[in-house]
């Protein structure tokens, strides 16, 4: 058995007062724009038979102006509710009868169904149910039968419930200020557990974690874990923020801890005997942590080439194992040269004759030229703040070495780097 | 044969089944392929030689054959010198290729022992090719015994460059570099043009390789 609350323009200043009112009831309700729909099966034992349900729901909404209908199944209570005033109840198999005067709006039919039925003279449940569902499938098809069923009251459906939001967060009031990462890696253990717990139950995973610490001096501190790839496996996020926190300390005591994972469907892999080696996505966030602590910020990731003329321009990106293709190999008689950069260049005397290098001298790099080849000219980003313009030079040295120098305006010279 | 004769025999018998136990990665290099197979896998790889011998070449194209295979690469640079212009013409993908840039030698030996340590890399460089020999004397020999153990058991090829060996017996394989000449082309001397430079590979490990390897490497 189903029982519709029904209030005639509801108000949005209304709604929580419905909801608590279908709540009290049962948890299986389905709410829409008007009305909420409520199972009470099982609610027998309470409060009686249906009347005495009805009866109790229509105290319970008594002052929000509300209507209910009690009816075997969803459509024939909110058909019910939105007919007739006050409180309806329907017995189980009377539905067709109880119904038949409501007009054929209440089924809502679409525009051009509504037409047919309405030039067919069909203006009442009791003459749309009095039509053969034979001849009522062939003229209007099945979206027909079904509105045919409902305007006999016979149409069964399950109810369909709100998606139950689910807040992933834990937090923590401190009884004493805590100052040292030890201590509050105990606490954010125990948080962890519980919010991965929580993921665990509902078959969802974090790509996303959320630190609060409100310190001593009333400031907020925020960190952000993010991940580009979902689990919940509490250590992997207890190691990230234990990297993080030692990296980028709050720099006062902290009072209360707060933390919050934002929910993600779970990766599904599927691995294969023949696929390439390689990192586990969780190992491999936890060493490129534990690698940036040493080597800072920035310092590690994948290359990019950035599509400008400036001549080995390059930004590091975050590495992630992205998927590999097909493995294929390469080989050659001849493996290209490759230079090694000096970073910063070398700062380097060269003597020239008529703008040739005849000899340098730089830290590590001296002696006599044996072959130059150049100059080539390059320049760019005239209009940036940051315009570049040398000539470059590739030079042997007669002590060996075969190097890549720059000379920029005025006349000052640098060793790029070293043919390798 | 007396008790000298006898350990050396038995030492290079040692070094023989050790070296038939190793999987071997291809370089890419078909001269250095044909003679040697390429470089082992699951131990460490030595290279060393001075400037301009060609060992960053060697590693490129190294790493361009095995992100061809579709694994991934970490390079772990002591001097931030490597470039990855380079790396992209010779044919490495670099979204497969991690780099570290550092500015001590502890932050890279750290840094490559975490990576041998995490697993699942197909070729570790340690690139110590600008680090000064006296710097690196003071590093422990345990340390490269570490590295050894924790490489032994994985399929990664963990690769050292350096001015000299600082692996030494650690190392399944030590290859020498030593420069060759420059290639130029252009008649006159004021418009000649860098080709390329011939490399000579020397395997000193494993003892059994008496081979000297000519490369010549092209410019782009």
């Amino acid at each position: 058995m189903y029982a519709c609350i029904y209030i005639p323009g509801l108000a949005d200043a209304q709604i929580p007062a419905l909801r608590e009112c279908a709540d009290a009831f049962s948890p299986n309700v389905e709410y829409s724009e008007e009305w909420a729909v409520i199972d009470i099966r099982g609610l027998s034992k309470l409060y009686g038979p249906p009347e005495s349900i009805g009866k109790a729901i229509a105290q319970r909404v008594a002052g929000l102006g509300a209507r209910v209908g009690v009816a075997a199944n969803p459509h024939a209570a909110v058909a019910a509710a939105r007919g007739f005033s006050g409180l309806t109840v329907i017995p189980p198999g009377e539905e067709g009868s109880a119904l038949s005067t409501l007009p054929l709006d209440l089924l809502a039919p679409e525009q051009e169904m509504r037409e047919t039925l309405e030039s067919w003279g069909i203006r009442t449940f009791a003459d749309l149910a009095a039509l053969p569902e034979t001849g009522i499938a062939e003229r209007l098809g099945t979206a027909g039968v079904r509105l045919r069923r409902m305007a006999c009251g016979a149409e069964q459906r399950p109810l369909i419930r709100d998606k139950d939001e689910f807040v992933f967060e834990a937090g923590m009031e401190l009884d004493h200020c805590v100052e040292l990462l030890e201590p509050l890696l105990f606490v954010l253990s125990r948080l962890l557990n519980d919010i991965c717990g929580a993921l665990s139950t509902q078959s969802l995973a974090a790509n996303e974690l959320e630190l609060l610490l409100n310190l001593e001096d009333g400031r907020e501190f925020t960190r952000t874990i993010c991940l580009p790839f979902a689990t919940r496996d509490a250590q992997t996020f207890l190691k990230l923020l234990q990297y993080d926190l030692a990296a980028h300390p709050p720099n006062a005591p902290i009072v209360a801890v707060h933390l919050r994972a934002i929910p993600v469907q779970p990766r599904v892999v599927q691995g294969g005997l023949f696929v390439p080696l390689a990192p586990q996505p969780e190992k491999l966030e936890l060493t490129l942590a534990r690698i940036t602590a040493l080597v800072g910020e920035g310092n590690a990731g994948s290359p990019e080439l950035i599509d400008t003329h400036r001549p080995g321009a390059f930004q590091l990106t975050r590495f992630s194992a992205p998927e590999t293709k097909s493995p294929q190999s390469i080989t050659c008689a001849e493996p290209r040269l490759a230079i090694r950069i000096y970073r910063p260049p070398l700062p380097a005397k060269v003597l020239a004759l008529e703008g040739r290098p005849q000899r340098v001298n730089a830290l590590g790099v001296n002696g006599s030229v044996a072959v130059y080849a150049g100059p080539w000219r390059t320049s760019g980003d005239w209009m940036t703040p940051q315009p570049w313009s040398y000539d470059e030079w590739d030079v042997a040295l007669e002590s060996g070495g075969v190097y890549r120098l720059r000379r920029q305006p005025p006349n000052e010279w640098f060793v790029e780097g070293n043919y390798d | 044969m007396d008790r000298s004769a006898l350990a050396a025999h038995l030492r290079t018998k040692v070094q023989l089944q050790q070296q038939l136990d190793y999987v071997y990665a291809p370089t890419g290099i078909l001269g250095f392929d044909s003679q040697t197979g390429g470089v082992p896998r699951g131990a460490i790889t030595e290279i060393c030689g001075p400037a301009s011998s060609g060992k960053t070449t060697f590693l490129h194209a190294l790493m361009a054959n095995l992100c061809a295979k579709g694994e991934f690469c970490a390079v772990v640079d002591a001097t931030d010198s490597f470039d990855p212009v380079s790396a992209a013409t010779a044919g490495t993908d670099l979204r497969q290729l991690l780099w570290v840039r550092c500015s001590r030698v502890e932050e890279a030996i750290r840094s490559a022992d975490l990576l041998v340590h995490s697993g699942g890399w197909g070729l570790i460089v340690l690139d110590l090719s600008d680090v000064k020999p006296e710097m690196m004397r003071k590093v422990p020999v345990s340390y490269w015994y570490r590295f050894k153990r924790a490489v032994e058991n994985s399929p990664a090829t963990f690769l050292v460059l350096g001015l000299e060996p600082y692996a030494k017996n650690c190392a399944a394989m030590s290859l020498e570099l030593q420069p060759g000449k420059a290639v130029w082309s252009g008649a006159h001397r004021d418009f000649q043009l860098l080709r390329g430079m011939d490399l000579d590979v020397i395997p000193r490990r494993p003892v059994r390789s008496h081979v000297r390897v000519h490369l010549h490497s092209r410019a782009c």
